[in-house]
């Protein structure tokens, strides 16, 4: 049986806080396999990371709703939003680079792509809709 | 909450204990603080314990600081992380200009 849950977020830190805090409750109440739920709650910490520094220029009322789907061996998340395009997808994320002298950041979308099994993207009517899909390894 | 503790070791070493998250709210914590350490100690060894999560975010507190610090030929080294953390640090690469080892002895060594 799948278990499904939603939030709404502003994008601030402090509501990444309480994010967190209701992940770590859901993947308890859930008995989600450990790994699984790292992957998914680091995934879904680059995304609002990425919201809150990129995602809403211009937006009047940024907001983000979190649906998380969790069974055994699965885990997925859709992150619906009312910021600007963005498609991780297109991003491409090399390890060669310089970590002494580039840019001290840019891991997240590595990140998310490296822990993601699937990634699932469309805009549609002014909102982003970004689906992040985690699966054991069979 | 992000906390941060130093404590002055012999030798000229400065131990850094991290406690909470370091996700964006906990980065923004301590990226000041952090800087401030960095800016004026050449040996850091910085406690991950109790690092209960690492996110991207504090990867570039890591970095910025490392930088600094190996600019005047320092070394800032992260010891006992949680299997989640070390799999961030290695899987961003991290670990190739940050040295991660399992014990506090451990790090006072690799930066004496």
């Amino acid at each position: 049986m799948s278990l499904e849950y939603r939030i709404s977020l502003k994008p601030t830190a402090s509501e990444v806080t309480r994010f967190n805090a209701w992940l770590d409750e859901k993947f308890a109440q859930s008995r989600l396999e450990k790994s699984l739920a790292a992957d998914l709650k680091l995934c879904l910490n680059e995304v609002m990371a990425n919201l809150i520094s990129y995602g809403f220029a211009g937006t009047v009322e940024p907001l983000a709703l979190v649906e998380i789907r969790l069974r055994p061996g699965y885990a997925s998340a859709t992150v619906a939003d009312n910021g600007v395009y963005f498609d991780i997808r297109e991003f491409n994320s090399s390890k060669a680079r310089d970590l002494m002298n580039g840019d001290p950041g840019g891991f997240g979308i590595a990140l998310i792509k490296e822990r993601a099994s699937r990634i699932n993207y469309q805009r549609d009517g002014g909102l982003n809709r970004l689906e992040i899909v985690c699966e054991a390894s069979p | 909450m992000m906390r941060l503790d130093q404590i002055e070791l012999p030798g000229d070493v400065l131990k850094v204990k991290l406690t909470g998250p370091l996700d964006i709210a906990g980065a923004g914590e301590i990226d000041m603080p952090f800087s401030v350490i960095a800016g004026h100690n050449d040996k850091v060894i910085v406690d991950f314990t109790d690092v209960t999560f690492l996110a991207s975010i504090g990867i570039r507190v890591l970095v910025k600081a490392a930088r600094a610090i190996s600019r005047r030929n320092g070394r800032l080294v992260v010891f006992n992380p949680t299997e989640d953390a070390h799999k961030v640090l290695r899987s961003t690469g991290v670990d190739t200009i940050i040295m991660v080892v399992t014990d506090e002895p451990s790090a006072i060594a690799a930066c004496s």
